[in-house]
């Protein structure tokens, strides 16, 4: 039953496979990042670029938001065409998608709540931005419960409850999507990503000997069920304790307690495992993974460039950038 | 002639053997060309140009076919098959259908496995067009199984013809 399974989605996917083997090739490699940081000014960034597939969106550039724009057009294409002619299942293109709503939902929530000016809604969702105004009546049933909810409050929310709301929305939609498509790799990166977000939590929670209460609320679901066992366990045990601990669940393989005593360090660690997790899928030789892989490694390739772009646009130095894109890279 | 075997007689046996060679090959290696050549049909639309050195790798399956195929042949004519002048007895027609299944049963599945090869090593040439002939010798390891299957399947009917007297 495997072996067809495989058989099939060799056949499904194998279009889409041979395609990526040539487009994994033009990624844009490090000595182009280091030529874009080190141009003397945006007009020799555009030159450099000008050769790789960023060129025609980038052509007539000119101010951090005509960057935003182009940026958002390559992914647009990438969403549009590439996505849909590879015959993913359509779980799978929602599930590239979503994380663009949620954004927009973010930002519509930030104006709608706190009063704050919310910037140009991405059309790269599922959801025409239009939707994110009014009751929310173009929005999914959930998104709108959501955007809606704080209308009757007597009270205004604080920034992060809002934040922590939407992330939760959004994993759980991105854990649905991920079920519903049926890809095994999907699903092990969406628990592998809820993990190590739940991780994180249990990591702040200790720092600040949240009651158990609170620990659970900021908990997402869909993830290892060791890992939620421990929210009553921050407040009881030191930080050196507390990392043997989420260690010993065994949740998320290569992991060291001592990644887990300083947050940045954590947030490395956990970068790099989910980089691990897109290469092992790049190196697969058919299937689904080359294919994700490839649109996952694009969206990264958009967000590096972009820090790179606009970083310098707006007077970023070359070593604040550089610093920031050896995260990302 | 009359001998039944399993209720089938020895013709039936040799003509089922020698079909399921044919059928099973064919199907493994109808599936192997799929999926090489949606690997393959990929790259070409990404790159044209490597079409050449692609279009052996998607190929390679299809031989397992032809051996199903002549083994199929070599059961009619060993036998007599094609005249309508066979003498085989029910056990004696399956012992000739059991020859057949080296050929049947390996190639259809090194078909398939050769196709996944084949697309795996696609990648190769996509990626570096010079290593093309590299990139052959992947699914030809395959291949040898597809063969060693035909020569014991041919040394087989070779054996029960000599044993039956055709």
């Amino acid at each position: 039953m495997a072996g067809l399974t495989s058989t099939r989605d060799d056949i499904r996917y194998g279009f889409a496979v041979g395609r990526v083997r040539v487009l994994q090739a033009r990624l844009l490699s490090r000595s182009v990042y280091e030529r874009l940081i080190d141009a003397p000014d945006f007009a020799e960034q555009l030159r450099v670029l000008s050769e790789t597939a960023f060129g025609r969106y980038l052509e007539h550039a000119a101010t951090a938001e005509d960057v935003e724009r182009a940026l958002d057009a390559s992914l647009g294409d990438l969403y549009g065409e590439f996505l849909l002619e590879a015959g993913l299942p359509e779980a799978v293109v929602r599930f590239f998608r979503l994380p663009y709503d949620y954004r927009n939902l973010r930002a519509a929530l930030k104006t709608r709540v706190l009063g704050v000016a919310s910037p140009e809604l991405s059309s790269l969702g599922i959801a025409e931005p239009s939707a994110f105004s009014g009751s929310g009546e173009g929005l999914p049933e959930e998104m709108a419960a959501i955007l809606t909810a704080w209308d009757e409050a007597e009270e205004q929310p604080q920034l992060a409850e809002l934040e922590s709301v939407v992330d939760h929305a959004l994993f759980e939609a991105l854990a649905g999507e991920a079920k519903r498509s049926r890809v095994a790799f999907l699903r092990d990166l969406m628990t592998l990503r809820i993990d190590l977000a739940n991780i994180r939590v249990l990591i702040r929670a200790n720092a600040k000997s949240l009651p158990p209460s609170a620990v659970r609320g900021a908990l997402i679901d869909g993830g290892t069920k060791r890992l939620l066992e421990l929210a009553a366990e921050p407040g009881r045990m030191d930080a050196e304790e507390f990392a043997e601990a989420i260690v010993a669940t065994r949740a998320v393989v290569g992991l060291e307690a001592r990644d887990l005593l300083d947050l940045d360090r954590y947030d490395l660690v956990a970068a790099a495992l989910e980089a691990g997790r897109m290469a092992s899928a790049r190196m697969a030789p058919s299937g689904a993974e080359p294919v994700l892989a490839y649109v996952l490694a694009r969206e990264a390739e958009v967000v590096a460039l972009r820090t790179v772009l606009v970083g310098r646009l707006v007077g970023l130095d070359r070593e604040t950038v550089r610093e920031r894109l050896r995260g990302m890279l | 002639m009359n001998d039944l075997f399993w209720g089938l007689s020895g013709v039936d046996w040799a003509l089922i053997g020698g079909g399921v060679a044919a059928i099973l090959g064919g199907i493994g290696s109808a599936i192997g060309i799929t999926v090489a050549s949606a690997t393959v049909s990929g790259i070409v639309t990404e790159d044209g140009e490597k079409f050449g050195k692609l279009l052996p790798l998607a190929a390679m399956p299809s031989t397992q076919g032809i051996y199903g195929f002549i083994a199929a042949v070599l059961v009619l004519i060993f036998f007599n098959l094609l005249g309508g002048e066979s003498t085989l007895t029910g056990t004696q027609g399956f012992t000739v259908f059991l020859a057949c299944m080296p050929v049947a049963l390996l190639c259809m599945i090194s078909a398939i496995y050769q196709g996944k090869t084949g697309a795996a090593a696609a990648g190769i040439v996509a990626r570096r067009s010079e290593d093309s002939g590299k990139a052959l010798i992947f699914p030809a390891l395959v291949e040898t199984y597809a063969v060693l299957s035909l020569i014991v399947t041919v040394l087989m009917l070779t054996a029960l013809q000599a044993t039956f007297g055709g």
